[in-house]
């Protein structure tokens, strides 16, 4: 892979953060990395081809078209499913999200290219991003009300004092959890990837077929990875979205 | 099930019909008001329509069968991960506000260690969530999966 050419050949060597245009700004690191490298490709891509692909409007979608009505109709039957129809008010918020992670996620699939999604502090910024989104919308919309998601019904009174911190812990470690799915599936299947890959520098010829044959199965098994933690993590924020909208569910 | 009986039927049955109709229509011409049609023809058509309905409905089905499996594969593996990394979170979030809290109000063990054990608490908790909620959309799913998909397509 090129990404290995400047630096070591270990298997944790793709997750090396480049820092191409050093920025300092006010004590802080905001250097321009390979990380952000990569964000602005996602972010132009996606521009770029649902621009492209809604360009014509035609009444009867070419392939173009398809994928990105494909796209939205995708994102908007999860929605509806998750949230109801007043979710659609959300639907753009869920839809850039979605897109975005499965963008950084399949870009990571190319051979050469840096994998954003595999460090937790872009994944947790993202969770942290939709833990405090959700819980704004919560309060907007329900007051101080929203508390009541931390007493569940039907709990006796002496047993508050146990149950109201687990429901709490248990709202905290929304963003953790969900943060720490994406970055660790990303991370281990690249990890497992090039540790099979370097099997078949390394072995003898005639064992080569096996690490061979595996990183091309598990390549593929990559891809749907790819795919499925965005989902995982757009459906997990419907799902949370939905305790914010209607409470009782 | 149905497909593989009627596949034979469907797929046989259109060609002949539409050179059938071709004929017919050229036979008449500009002859009797457009409106008529003469009863072998609406056979015809009828034939047709439902041999096309047909087809539609085993594109349909084929398409639903693939479906699921794919899903239901994708869907457990995510539901792996999920548990895993809410327990995970639960002990690592648990510990980390009782270590927080801790340094607080200097009572470095003991609040820590309860609040493990309280995130660990949380972690299952969502684990259980997460389960009900899956079991209760797939038992959605079976109960609204139309028993005989032909019918409801043929009335439109």
């Amino acid at each position: 892979m090129a990404a290995d050419a400047g630096g070591g050949h270990g298997p944790m060597s793709q997750f090396e953060i480049k820092r191409y245009f050093p920025l300092d700004l006010f004590g802080q690191d905001a250097s321009f990395t390979n990380s952000s490298l990569f964000m602005v490709i996602a972010v132009a891509s996606i521009t770029l081809f649902f621009a492209a692909a809604m360009r014509n409007r035609a009444l009867v979608p070419g392939r173009m078209q398809s994928l990105a009505e494909m796209s939205y109709e995708f994102i908007a039957n999860m929605v509806r499913d998750n949230v109801g129809d007043e979710g659609m008010k959300y639907f753009p918020f869920i839809f850039s999200l979605f897109v975005f992670v499965l963008v950084l996620n399949m870009l990571g699939m190319i051979p050469g290219t840096f994998t954003v999604t595999s460090h937790i502090i872009v994944t947790f910024a993202l969770a942290a991003l939709v833990f405090l989104v959700v819980t704004a919308i919560g309060f907007a919309r329900h007051g101080l009300g929203y508390l009541k998601l931390f007493v569940p019904d039907g709990v006796p009174i002496w047993l508050m004092p146990l149950i109201v911190p687990i429901e709490l812990i248990s709202y905290l470690i929304r963003p953790v959890s969900l943060s720490v799915r994406l970055f660790a599936n990303m991370m281990a299947g690249h990890t497992m990837l090039k540790v099979f890959a370097g099997f078949a520098v390394s072995l003898p010829v005639f064992a080569k077929a096996a690490p061979v044959l595996f990183t091309t199965a598990f390549t593929g098994l990559e891809f749907v990875v790819a795919f499925l933690q965005a989902f995982i993590f757009t459906v997990l924020t419907c799902i949370y979205l939905n305790d914010a909208v209607n409470m009782h569910h | 099930m149905v497909p593989p009986v009627e596949t034979s039927g469907a797929s046989g049955f259109p060609a002949v019909n539409r050179i059938e109709i071709a004929m017919s229509e050229n036979d008449k011409g500009s002859g009797p008001g457009r409106g008529e049609i003469s009863p072998e023809e609406r056979e015809a058509l009828k034939r047709r329509s439902e041999g096309i309905g047909r087809r539609l409905d085993e594109v349909q089905y084929r398409q639903n069968v693939g479906r699921p499996q794919n899903n239901v594969r994708g869907a457990a593996y995510g539901q792996a991960f999920k548990i895993a990394a809410e327990l995970v979170a639960g002990i690592v979030v648990g510990g980390g506000i009782g270590w927080f809290l801790d340094q607080q109000f200097g009572t470095l063990p003991f609040l820590m260690v309860l609040f493990v054990v309280l995130g660990f608490a949380a972690g299952l908790l969502n684990v259980i969530r997460g389960a009900q909620q899956a079991q209760a959309k797939a038992e959605h799913l079976q109960r609204s999966a139309p028993s005989v998909p032909d019918d409801q397509d043929d009335e439109k």
